[in-house]
């Protein structure tokens, strides 16, 4: 397992920054080679995360590695304070300044006394792990540090924790949630932790009546919460007609209203139809035999497409995760994890006469019938924001795609 | 919110001042998008050379970010592989030579490649791993050239030496040959030569080139390289191995950069053909005539004129002696990001008509607050583009620049001028 020929899985410290930049009153300023900003630049900005003045580099030369000269990352700091005035100021280590130790949490203990903003280090430098451990790292954060406790004064409010800027279509399922949350109970979103917040919206999160973790990685995140704020919640994202009813369910039970019957009758009746006699070219229909199904995929992508593809009437033969399996707690048995890149491919290369549905790096080991439903995807813009996989209108979607 | 561009103007200094980059000064410490590192510059070197494998070193942003850029789009590699070998904790802490070796050996059976470029990053020339000595051992044991090509990012301001240690490094792969009627150009980073006046001119006469690197070529192209009679420096990235190839097979070398003063683009046809030892063709001489016949015309409109310039595809040092010169156009401030010495009789000869202020380049955030508290009438190179336009400031577009060597350099330039010219009367009429 030497050779990478595709796209490695992002580091820990790559996710950490996309998950900061899209906090808008907020700077993250790396501290490290100006080439990783640039390079970086161009995929923050393929995830559909906006640049202008939210991201900048200190850059770092040979004085800087060798006398342990910290005075660029001191000057870069005063100077975002002051001609940006962000309420936070992010600052990321890279993989070079974490290799030799520099104590960016150190410099920002003192130079805190110097600036408004509030100084907040990430020291990981892609170091500890692929991206879910920086997920981890940012949610945990956000929760612990950002966070105030606030008294409830919002029934009608929620907040979606685990929305990754690095998922195929995010923006499209947070869309997607909004509205069924909205026709389901009248509930609104507050804010999506990571994706599309400010600073005050995340230190008043505590205010929402309820959060929902769509991601495993988040599930930290909202139990600090719910210590600190009494915030209940719900990890489950919506997936299938059937999914997205039990997920409307979940909610209705903790926050004990009633969904909105005519959407439960929609749901049911589009459920109805993928049965067998329940209309025409199903994909279960009684007698058809079951097709073949591999996925490829972030963990929680992976359990949400199974739930969604068998009530089309796939058969979901293979699960390959993304990323490590180390901390999802119980993971899936059909879940599995290939470290070596070399094993995965000449696997996804044994495979046939199944629908594949995963990333680039699958894409390019199989034949199709194939459809795009994870990262990598940087050879695929996205302009929609109304084209979700989550629930009901995801379902449509699935069925139309996966037609014969 | 924002910078104050007054008060950024006050802590840099004027091209006369400065004798080394230490001593340019950022016009800020927090840059965006800031420089592109030398791994961009190998990238864009190697990713078209056939039969070659590129091998990045480093931890996996690095080569994710390489990956994504010669996956497609204008930057996608062709002919070459291009691989990483992903450095984690435990090689960061106990040496890589292992995953080295298991990579390289799958490497090899992979895609049987006649070279390699071992490119390495900042966290391997930090952590001190000998891939020298790897590159060595695999040059033995496989029987093919591997060479490494150093590309850290800390101790440059841009990508360049990543192309010049690429070129630096393709020697190992020349062997000597007998010369023929063909040339090599060296250091054309972009565009292609086939496109250029140059390369016209040089076919006319029945000479084509053979290497062009960075270009598309071949390992092969490569070994044959002294074959050339001359090789062709488009720019000072390739000079390095253009005075080794010298020093071993006796190739000489000519450099012609992208100027755009007339005078010193006819000298480069000159010292080209006396080394080709042919006769220089009538049509040089007529096209330095008809350029050298406009240039007081256009010297007219913009005699006087401010700008300010970042880099862009021509000699840079080159083009403001000859805007300040010929035109009589003022620069006011320059965002550079060396000093070379092949450029100081250039900034010696912009310096007896004007001293600019020099910052370092790739900083476009802090480049808007500039904008007001100079305000040129021109802006040449990269920019905030509706920053610009609502400063009512025009840009100089060198159109097709990278496809361009000869005069029709200058005729490029002359044009440019023109059209930003117009461009301003057109947006201080519009109220």
């Amino acid at each position: 397992m030497g050779l990478t020929r595709f796209y490695p899985a992002p580091s820990d410290r790559m996710a950490i920054i996309w998950s900061l930049m899209p906090i808008s009153d907020a700077v993250v300023l790396e501290y490290g080679p100006a080439g990783t900003t640039h390079f970086g630049g161009g995929f923050y900005s393929s995830l559909g995360i906006k640049l202008g003045k939210t991201l900048f580099t200190t850059h770092i030369s040979e004085d800087d590695i060798v006398m342990g000269d910290v005075s660029r990352l001191e000057n870069a700091i005063s100077e975002v304070d002051k001609n940006y005035r962000p309420k936070i100021i992010f600052v990321v280590a890279s993989a070079v300044i974490a290799v030799i130790g520099t104590d960016i949490a150190g410099v920002c203990n003192y130079m805190q006394e110097r600036v408004n903003a509030r100084l907040i280090s990430f020291e990981e430098g892609g170091f500890r792990g692929d991206y879910t451990f920086g997920l981890r790292s940012v949610y945990r954060m956000l929760a612990r540090e950002i966070i105030k406790p606030q008294p409830k004064e919002e029934k009608n409010t929620c907040c979606i924790l685990g929305a990754s800027a690095g998922s195929y279509r995010i923006r499209s399922d947070v869309w997607e949630i909004k509205n069924l949350l909205r026709e389901a109970f009248n509930i609104e979103c507050r804010y999506t932790m990571g994706l599309d917040c400010t600073v005050e919206d995340i230190e008043k999160a505590g205010a929402a009546a309820l959060n929902l973790v769509i991601r495993e990685e988040a599930e930290e995140a909202a139990q600090i919460i719910e210590e600190k704020c009494g915030t209940p919640y719900i990890k489950v994202a919506p997936y299938g007609y059937k999914g997205t009813l039990e997920w409307l369910e979940s909610i209705s039970t903790v926050i004990n209203r009633q969904i909105n019957p005519t959407l439960v009758k929609r749901l049911r009746e589009k459920q109805m139809s993928l049965m067998p006699m329940g209309g025409p070219m199903m994909m279960g229909f009684a007698g058809m035999p079951k097709k073949n199904a591999v996925l490829q995929g972030d963990y929680d992508t992976l359990l949400g497409f199974r739930t969604a593809l068998s009530e089309l009437g796939f058969n979901v033969t293979k699960m390959v995760c993304s990323h490590s399996l180390k901390a999802v707690k119980n993971p899936d048995p059909q879940v599995e994890y290939i470290e070596s890149e070399k094993e995965r491919i000449d696997l996804f290369k044994s495979l046939s006469d199944c629908a594949f549905f995963g990333s680039e790096e699958l894409q390019r080991c199989v034949k199709s019938p194939f459809t795009l439903i994870s990262a990598p995807f940087v050879s695929y813009e996205q302009y929609a924001s109304h084209l979700p996989f989550m629930g009901e209108k995801g379902m449509d979607m699935l069925r139309e795609l996966t037609q014969e | 919110m924002g910078s104050d561009g007054f008060e950024m103007l006050s802590g840099l200094s004027r091209l006369s001042e400065v004798s080394g980059m230490k001593q340019v000064k950022p016009l800020s410490y927090a840059l965006f998008p800031g420089y592109h590192c030398p791994l961009m510059g190998a990238m864009l070197t190697v990713k078209e050379t056939e039969n070659a494998v590129m091998a990045v070193i480093g931890p996996d942003e690095c080569a994710y970010y390489i990956q994504m850029a010669t996956s497609g789009g204008s930057m996608k590699a062709h002919g070459c592989k291009i691989v990483s070998v992903v450095l984690d904790q435990h090689d960061v802490t106990f040496g890589c030579q292992e995953k080295m070796d298991e990579a390289f050996s799958e490497l090899m059976e992979e895609y049987c490649p006649e070279a390699v470029y071992l490119v390495t990053t900042c966290v391997v020339e930090v952590t001190g791993d000998d891939i020298e000595a790897m590159a060595a051992g695999y040059s033995e044991k496989y029987k093919l050239p591997v060479m490494v090509v150093h590309a850290e990012n800390f101790k440059t301001d841009d990508h360049l030496p990543g192309i010049a240690n690429t070129l630096d490094a393709s020697l190992a792969i020349m062997e000597r040959q007998e010369i023929s009627e063909c040339v090599n150009v060296l250091g054309m980073r972009l565009g292609d030569f086939t496109k250029t006046e140059l390369y016209r001119v040089l076919h006319s006469q029945g000479i084509e080139p053979h290497l062009m690197l960075p270009g598309k070529t071949s390992v092969e192209k490569i070994r044959r390289a002294p074959c050339a009679k001359c090789n062709i420096v488009v720019h000072p990235v390739g000079l390095p191995l253009a005075v080794k190839m010298q020093e071993k097979f006796g190739t000489p070398y000519v450099i012609f950069e992208r100027y755009s003063d007339t005078d010193r683009i006819f000298s480069a046809y000159e010292r080209l053909f006396k080394v080709l030892k042919k006769e220089l063709p009538a049509p040089i001489y007529d096209n330095k005539d008809a350029l050298k016949r406009k240039i007081p015309e256009i010297r007219k409109l913009a005699e006087g004129k401010t700008y300010i310039s970042g880099n862009t595809a021509l000699a840079g040092y080159e083009l403001h002696a000859f805007l300040a010169g010929a035109l009589g156009m003022r620069p006011l401030l320059l965002q550079i990001s060396d000093l070379d010495p092949e450029g100081e009789s250039f900034r010696e000869e912009l310096l007896q008509h004007a001293d600019p202020y020099v910052t370092r380049s790739a900083n476009i955030g802090a480049m808007r607050s500039i904008y007001p508290a100079l305000k040129p009438d021109f802006n040449i190179g990269a920019g905030d583009t509706r920053e610009l336009m609502a400063q009512k400031i025009a840009t100089l577009r060198f159109v097709n620049a990278y496809n361009t060597l000869g005069f029709e350099v200058a005729d490029m330039v002359l044009t440019a001028v023109l059209q930003a010219e117009a461009e301003r009367k057109m947006m201080k009429e519009v109220r």
